[in-house]
């Protein structure tokens, strides 16, 4: 009996440890998600380059794809002017080192002086690489407003 | 054994190591390759039983409109007799392997009748596959209208 109390209270700590994590994981992930977005309001390509991996790949709304490099160089793109870039209706699903975010987001501001208010979908993949939580994969996709 | 005889037993490991690494690393971007296709031959067949094979139990959807689709949702999409794909091909495939998990990018063709209604379009798609009890798993799936087409 008193092994029996022992092993379900040690299991009983076990899964309460594993939620913590799993927890703790969606939050880091959900933080990360919104310093992308502060970074890219901000044109912070020294930010969103500790975001994403090495080999990030990025496929806009319009269906262009682009690597690290060019991610990085639209994001500094001052032509581009955010007022507001906000994610709802955020989910994480974790696999263990690989983590998937998704979500709606909804974008305003100015392109070349042209006004944009651009609501969507995105799909973001996240590898833990060398310790550290990356960004490997992102697709956005926009949503028509009735 | 001399000293150069132990080096070159040391090279010939390493690189039976490096080959065999490199091949398991083929192998299984062939694999994902092979189940994106079968994938395709499902939504074509309406087939649910086989496409509940390739995605994982939470798996999530993005469709080319915005849409989004739980696992359940998206096999009740591919089930409706009602939408024809005559064309529904992938192309242009690439593979980054991170171990438990990779990503799949390509694009594709989509072409057939809705309630007798044509539709025929292009799209990029970002696919995350993760190797859950020994399988590979697809666990999401985004699509993104190519709007130059």
């Amino acid at each position: 009996m008193k092994n029996a109390l022992l092993v379900g209270t040690l299991l009983l700590l076990s899964v309460s440890c594993f939620a913590q994590s799993h927890s703790d994981l969606e939050s880091k992930l959900i933080a990360m998600e919104n310093a992308w977005n502060v970074a890219q309001k901000d044109h912070d390509t020294k930010a969103l380059d500790a975001l994403v991996a090495d080999t990030f790949i990025n496929t806009d709304w319009d269906g262009t794809v682009s690597n690290k490099g060019q991610f990085l160089a639209d994001a500094k793109d001052t032509a581009y002017k955010f007022e507001t870039v906000g994610n709802t209706n955020v989910s994480v699903f974790i696999y263990g080192n690989t983590a998937v975010v998704t979500g709606a987001y909804h974008s305003t501001g100015t392109h070349k002086g042209k006004p944009f208010d651009s609501h969507g979908r995105f799909t973001d993949t996240w590898v833990l690489i060398n310790g550290q939580w990356k960004c490997v994969a992102s697709a956005t996709t926009h949503i028509q407003k009735a | 054994m001399s000293r150069t005889a132990r080096t070159i037993a040391f090279l010939f490991l390493l690189a039976a190591t490096l080959g065999a690494f490199a091949q398991d690393h083929s192998a299984d971007e062939m694999k994902i390759i092979g189940m994106e296709n079968l994938w395709n031959n499902a939504v074509r067949e309406h087939d649910t039983k086989a496409m509940s094979e390739i995605i994982g139990d939470n798996f999530v959807d993005v469709e080319p409109d915005g849409a989004f689709k739980t696992k359940a949702e998206f096999l009740a999409m591919i089930k409706d007799p009602n939408v024809i794909h005559t064309i529904l091909a992938n192309s242009e495939m690439k593979v980054w392997y991170y171990g438990n998990s990779a990503i799949v990018e390509g694009n594709y063709h989509d072409k057939g009748t809705d309630k007798g209604k044509p539709f025929d379009f292009h799209a990029k798609f970002i696919d995350t596959w993760v190797m859950i009890d020994g399988k590979w798993r697809c666990v999401a799936s985004h699509s993104t209208p190519v709007l130059s087409k």
